[in-house]
């Protein structure tokens, strides 16, 4: 390789960005070669004198930090509630639709089924019932919410339902007057 | 919006300490202190916004980089700034290697580097200020300015010897 061919590296060099074999063919290269080792130095005084002339030639506000926290915080927030309360609307419409069914469609001897609300929300149930599959099936008369559903409801705060155990058992109980959810 | 609340608390803790660095590179590329706390905040805002799609183990700084960056080519001042960007297929100047930089960089002030770094063009700006003043890889340019590593080492050669010529001229000139 001529030394045209090897400076076209010089920049990987400098950067190390080379691969192994790159690195020593060029070292090899710039022991050899005074004019290309000069030029190399060169190259790494200019990025060093950049480095320095461009570091922290700009520092931010105090003022400016404070005030980007504090909408970033805001902003978190704002979404957190946000992500809160889609999960909780669509849990919270899920139990209205468990309860709902519960109280028109059960029959006597059915046996409640760990496949609960929390699995589906009211599109799929409207979804099911138009395709008339499994909307009848045992398995999915009883209102079941989980308990990972019922504290998201407490802990998003909005949600339209409190946490209450009794006796062993814990329900899901309406903030407007209606039926209970045991859960 | 994040996959869990978690993953809220560990957005500050990624982004915060690139605050000053990021404001740095925004002061360069605006080189407007004011246009740079928006571009800053605007990036920011949408680094948050998409943080869900943002895969943990992956590259924060280079992610939040290219945030910034293409917002601010996306800003009136950016695509002011980006119209003659298109200098990669330009044919390429025959190399001059005859400035011994280690002579004249002995003369220069750092004002005259920020002069010249300023006076490039932003495309050229942003490639130097990645490499040497972020110390980010090919690899990470690459990521950042979504362009394949082969533009990055041909852009960066010519960033490097724009800036030499600016220097050049500037001693030539008499301002250092």
């Amino acid at each position: 390789m001529t030394c045209e061919n090897w400076r076209a590296w010089l920049d990987a060099y400098v950067d190390e960005c080379c691969t192994p074999e790159q690195l020593a063919g060029i070292e090899d290269h710039l022991q050899s070669c005074s004019t290309c080792a000069a030029e190399a130095l060169a190259r790494l005084q200019l990025k060093r004198a950049t480095r320095a002339a461009a570091k922290a030639q700009f520092i931010p506000s105090p003022e400016f930090r404070l005030r980007l926290e504090k909408t970033v915080q805001k902003s978190r927030k704002t979404s957190l509630e946000c992500w809160m309360d889609s999960r909780t609307r669509n849990r919270a419409g899920a139990a209205a639709y468990y309860s709902f069914r519960h109280r028109f469609h059960t029959r006597p001897g059915a046996q409640p089924s760990d496949r609960g609300a929390s699995r589906f929300t009211h599109r799929h149930a409207r979804q099911r019932k138009s395709r008339r599959c499994g909307f009848h099936r045992p398995a999915y008369r009883e209102a079941l919410v989980s308990r990972q559903t019922a504290l998201h409801l407490q802990l998003a705060g909005v949600a339209r339902f409190t946490l209450q155990t009794a006796g062993g058992q814990t329900h899901l109980l309406p903030k407007q007057p209606g039926r209970s959810i045991a859960i | 919006v994040p996959d869990s609340p978690g993953d809220f608390g560990s957005f500050e803790d990624l982004a915060m300490p690139y605050f000053a660095r990021l404001f740095n590179f925004a002061c360069w590329l605006t080189q407007d202190q004011a246009a740079a706390e928006d571009l800053v905040q605007e990036t920011f805002m949408k680094a948050l916004k998409g943080f869900s799609s943002f895969h943990q183990g992956t590259n924060f700084r280079a992610w939040i980089y290219r945030i910034l960056r293409n917002t601010f080519l996306t800003s009136r001042m950016g695509l002011a700034a980006s119209v003659s960007l298109d200098v990669d297929d330009a044919p390429a100047e025959p190399a001059t290697y005859d400035t011994p930089e280690s002579v004249l960089l002995a003369r220069v002030e750092q004002k005259a580097i920020q002069n010249a770094l300023a006076e490039l063009p932003v495309n050229f700006r942003e490639i130097i200020l990645l490499c040497d003043l972020e110390e980010m890889s090919y690899q990470e340019i690459s990521q950042t300015l979504s362009i394949p590593i082969g533009t990055v080492m041909s852009r960066l050669s010519r960033a490097r010897k724009s800036m030499r010529t600016l220097l050049a001229a500037g001693r030539e000139g008499g301002s250092l």
